[in-house]
């Protein structure tokens, strides 16, 4: 039995994939079905299974849309050794917050969701993600350039440390 | 003010929560699974209850003690079932629920490059094994397998109007399994599931599963 606070997990992170309520209740709703339908997998923590689950219907629901974007990234020419704590440092005002999200696709708002909410590390990220590291890294490095372009969002350490580790 | 935007964002999702009617909802989904999960064993019980308690009782104690028994020898002669291809009947069970499902396809197209092509958001590339010589392409659609992203593709119609599915999936040991290796000199195995054979390999870093008209 999934309980309260981990369906209100799961409802959240379809929330970030989705940006829609109503869609989210339906992905947390069909993975939580697809779950229980025989063969039904033995987990010690179905958690993890769920979320691929709920990702992997959003991905077959919106395939054909374009705000999900299965962009590849050209890596020649980018830090292969940023991290994902380089976003660490950005700051913005309480009252943009839900006005950045909308301005973010999908992808994006999954990334930010499960480093900032999840605390997922890099690694993680990647591996939920199904993607390598190197092009996890190109996608954090664009991200957070994409944040600062945005009149929202404010870098802490603008003239100061470095985000290399 | 500004705040950390790691902070802002914890804080605008730790709001959103699901309604009531929507937790209610969820449980109950739950909740039904687990009776019908219980149905087949509720005729036992109720017969059960017009017996005495320690006849009631005496099949279960004799079962316990025949698990034990079982367990002390398994311990004590130190024998270890073998399980070649521990996955390979999960594979089976979820490619023939597919199967049998015959969902809409995403792309219908009979040569195999064009279909590879068409298959842009999977991470690895559709291959020819040397065990499809046979098959003929008809289309395919975005499927997983074990919850990873996978291509499900049908042949095209045979003589009887029956089709063959054929699952690839970038194989990765850790879920799938070990599985037989046509390159390391090994042959695919079958399993059976809902009287469909499944045919199972691992060829150039794909596993392949094919359903098998019979």
């Amino acid at each position: 039995m999934i309980e309260e606070q981990d369906l209100n997990r799961l409802y959240r992170y379809a929330l970030s994939l989705s940006a829609d309520a109503d869609l989210a209740y339906d992905l947390v709703h069909g993975a939580i079905g697809r779950f229980l339908e025989p063969p039904k997998p033995e987990l010690e923590d179905p958690i993890p299974y769920l979320m691929r689950s709920i990702r992997n219907a959003f991905i077959d629901i919106k395939r054909r849309d374009t705000r999900y974007q299965h962009e590849v990234y050209d890596d020649e020419g980018l830090p292969q050794d940023y991290d994902i704590r380089a976003l660490e440092s950005l700051s913005i005002d309480q009252s943009f917050i839900a006005q950045l999200l909308n301005q973010l696709n999908s992808q994006e708002r999954e990334i930010l969701y499960l480093w900032a909410v999840e605390g997922y590390s890099t690694s993680e990220v990647a591996d939920l993600l199904n993607m390598p590291k190197g092009t996890l890294l190109s996608k954090i490095y664009r991200l957070r350039n994409r944040l600062l372009s945005t009149a929202f969002v404010k870098d802490a350490l603008r003239n100061g440390g470095s985000y290399y580790v | 003010m500004s705040k950390s935007l790691k902070s802002e964002l914890q804080d605008h999702y730790q709001s959103a929560k699901l309604s009531e009617k929507q937790l209610e909802r969820l449980s109950s989904l739950q909740k039904l699974n687990h009776q019908n999960e219980m149905v087949e064993v509720e005729p036992i019980t109720e017969l059960s209850h017009a017996m005495p308690f320690s006849k009631r009782m005496l099949p279960s104690w004799a079962l316990a003690c025949c698990f034990v028994l079982a367990i002390i020898s398994l311990y004590l002669f130190q024998w270890r079932p073998e399980e070649p291809w521990p996955k390979a009947d999960a594979i089976a069970a979820e490619v023939v629920y597919n199967h049998l499902k015959q969902r809409p396809l995403d792309f219908v197209e009979s040569d195999f490059r064009k279909l590879n092509q068409s298959f842009v958001q999977l991470d690895f590339k559709l291959q020819n094994s040397a065990l499809l010589d046979n098959f003929i392409y008809g289309g395919g659609r975005y499927c997983s397998l074990l919850s990873i992203p996978a291509a499900q593709i049908r042949s095209a119609k045979g003589i009887q109007g029956e089709y063959e599915t054929l699952y690839q999936v970038d194989y990765r040991e850790s879920i799938f399994g070990n599985l037989p290796k046509l390159l390391e000199g090994e042959t695919s195995i079958v399993r059976y599931h809902k009287g469909v054979a499944v045919e199972i390999w691992v060829d150039k870093g794909i596993l392949f599963a094919k359903t098998h008209s019979i």
